[in-house]
């Protein structure tokens, strides 16, 4: 029996079966009467810790992810966090420090002890999902592995957006700053080597192979040895690092370098000048990555259906961004 | 009952007496043999973490933080990541929202699956935390109860210190922007505040409460140029840098026209221009200790002496201060 059977019956939305389970008191009354009505006819049973015992459920889910004091990571724990609740599952988060020998180790004692296991961009090797899923259904945000249903944020259309922007203001020399080795950098990477082989730029790559605000205040000298007018950061918190730098050296953002960043978090409005970024639709994969783990754990899926769902991205132009030195905009 | 005297008894190390309740393996048979009946013949309580290892080891501890994408509780989980990799031990964390009840509701969740409970600030009543503490070795941080093991970060004289920095710069209009009301953190920095500008013949102004967030300082910046201050003390680093961006887009100069200071020291502080003056909180030290008073005897000296952890901050003065403009 599902919680949308019940709210069908009722007439209200699943969410608000939810409240009347979990939060009762944020519900009118008489909503509140009637959910309890459509629930005791179909025999449905609504606390989930009850249901999943009864199940032999733990009620929890797990997801591992690559580096918990990063932005972006956090965004996609908490839109995790707020699905899972919603569904009446509590979340557990663990991080890896991108090492993957504790991030194989973290997933296997999660699986034990939880009902779905997500994983944001895992490094293990592919055969050792099989290890996983034979423990536990798991879903994976920002990584291509046969068998495992998925969330995709490919980046390669944001990237052409952001280059198609800094040609458009004059720019012909521009440096990509890499991250780690990721499905999320190998879409940057090939947007940035189509657009420039597209437009006939001066395109340079320079391997950060890190992703921290620190590698961005090192990178901030390599860009202004490159002699390039713009830099795109494989994500804000390196472009962060880059504009921290560049100010430090008294070269002006943007006036003399246009600076872009990736990921548009919270980050991205807390600088002055305020970041332009590409948007990835963290909040959305979350939610969506539970949605589709969910779908495993309560057998609406074959467990084995590999379904991929793409994201896009955007560029939001702000303060980091203007026409090239001595030219004027266009 | 300490374990030291245990130790003496049985004639080994403290850390060989630790190392027989929390990993027997690496300890030989008969010292173990030896070392368990001194401890039972002296009625000692091992610790807690040994304590669940009669409920079977995990080999996981769990932490509960207010809000999962808060810089502060980054650079905590990082650093009781990094401990309980140490003593061989997964994370698994919890995030709350800033709602006492769906804290309570993630630490029960956690609770059975977990060898130690970690809480970062936790608003939950007293009794919830000693139920908790009941089922799972509980360690707090930032929050005092008597009988529940904690480590606590006295800011008081740190804020106090920069309430003199910024008088010795000619400050003598200072507002200070109140975090959440009720909580310890605030608690702390709010009677560094007024104690200091008492001694100093100022006026302990206060705005807020505010959400600890960027969000919350934005708004902040507004009522402070309307305030005549000339320079603010913020909750945290994120109220601050919220207050730093709006006052750029107002076109005031920071720290010509307006000082300001953030409390924390997360790495926000170093990423805005002018880098922030703050009050370092020692974030990684917490972690590590709350993390040692979870598994080391040595720390922990058994349940009946939990006196709580006291750690100090200090002023970091970076470029968002300076000395007052007559206008």
């Amino acid at each position: 029996m599902s919680i949308r059977e019940v709210a069908a019956r009722a007439g209200v939305s699943p969410a608000t079966v939810s409240r009347v389970f979990t939060q009762a008191a944020t519900v009118s009354a008489a909503t509140r009467q009637r959910v309890e009505a459509a629930a005791k006819e179909l025999a449905y049973e609504p606390n989930p810790v009850a249901r999943s015992l009864a199940r032999g459920r733990t009620g929890n889910l797990g997801i591992v992810v690559p580096d918990i004091a990063n932005s972006f990571a956090s965004v996609i724990a908490k839109a995790v966090h707020r699905e899972a609740r919603a569904a009446g599952y509590a979340l557990f988060i663990a991080g890896s420090d991108r090492r993957q020998d504790e991030e194989y180790r973290l997933a296997r004692a999660m699986a034990a002890q939880v009902d779905g296991l997500l994983m944001m961009s895992p490094r293990i090797a592919d055969e050792r999902f099989e290890q996983l899923t034979a423990v536990t259904p798991v879903a994976v945000i920002n990584r291509v592995v046969e068998g495992i249903p998925a969330v995709l944020i490919p980046t390669a259309d944001g990237m052409r957006q952001a280059v198609d922007h800094l040609y458009a203001l004059g720019h012909r020399h521009v440096v990509y700053l890499a991250g780690l080795q990721s499905y999320s950098n190998t879409t940057r990477l090939d947007g940035f080597r189509a657009a420039c082989t597209r437009l006939d730029l001066r395109c340079e790559e320079i391997d950060l192979d890190d992703s921290r605000f620190s590698a961005g205040v090192r990178a901030g000298d390599l860009v202004i040895a490159s002699g390039a007018t713009a830099v795109i950061a494989y994500n804000d918190e390196i472009a962060v690092g880059v504009l921290n730098r560049l100010a430090h050296r008294g070269v002006r953002v943007p006036a003399d370098v246009s600076v872009i960043g990736f990921d548009d978090t919270g980050l991205a409005e807390m600088t002055t000048p305020l970041l332009t970024s590409v948007r990835l639709p963290a909040t959305t994969a979350g939610a969506a990555a539970v949605r589709m783990l969910l779908d495993r754990v309560d057998g609406r899926e074959a467990p084995a259906a590999a379904e991929r769902l793409y994201l896009p991205t955007e560029l939001v132009i702000r303060s980091t961004t203007a026409p090239r030195p001595g030219r004027p905009a266009a | 009952m300490s374990i030291r005297e245990v130790a003496a008894r049985a004639g080994v190390s403290a850390a060989t007496v630790s190392r027989v309740f929390t990993q027997p393996d690496a300890v030989a048979v008969d010292t173990r043999q030896r070392v368990m009946a001194v401890a039972e013949d002296m009625r000692y309580t091992p610790h807690p973490v040994a304590r669940s290892l009669a409920r079977g080891r995990t080999g996981t501890i769990g932490i509960v933080v207010p809000d999962i994408a808060n810089a502060f509780s980054g650079v905590i989980t990082k650093a009781v990541q990094e401990e309980a990799r140490r003593e061989g031990a997964a994370l698994f964390v919890s995030g709350s929202d800033e709602q006492a009840d769906d804290e309570q509701r993630w630490a029960e969740a956690l609770a059975p699956q977990v060898d130690g409970l970690l809480l970062v600030s936790p608003l939950m009543p007293d009794a919830a935390l000693r139920e908790l503490d009941a089922t799972v070795p509980v360690v707090m941080i930032n929050r005092l109860l008597e009988g529940i093991a904690s480590v606590v970060v006295d800011a008081a004289e740190a804020v106090a210190h920069a309430v003199e920095h910024l008088h010795a710069l000619g400050h003598r209009r200072i507002v200070y922007l109140a975090g959440p009301s009720g909580s310890y953190s605030n608690g702390f920095r709010l009677r560094g505040y007024r104690e200091a500008c008492a001694r100093l013949g100022m006026e302990a102004t206060e705005l807020g409460p505010f959400n600890a967030r960027f969000s919350a300082g934005v708004r902040a910046a507004d009522l402070v140029l309307a305030s005549g201050a000339t320079a603010v003390l913020a909750y945290n680093d994120e109220v601050a840098v919220g207050v730093i961006n709006r006052l750029f887009d107002r076109g005031v100069r920071v720290p010509d026209d307006l000082s300001i200071v953030g409390v924390d020291d997360t790495s926000l502080a170093e990423m805005v221009t002018p880098r922030l003056t703050t009050v370092r909180l020692p974030a990684d030290a917490l972690g590590r200790a709350a993390v040692r008073m979870l598994f080391d005897p040595l720390v922990a000296r058994g349940p009946r002496t939990r006196d709580p952890l006291v750690l100090h901050a200090d002023l970091i003065i970076r470029s968002s201060t300076g000395p007052v403009t007559s206008s």
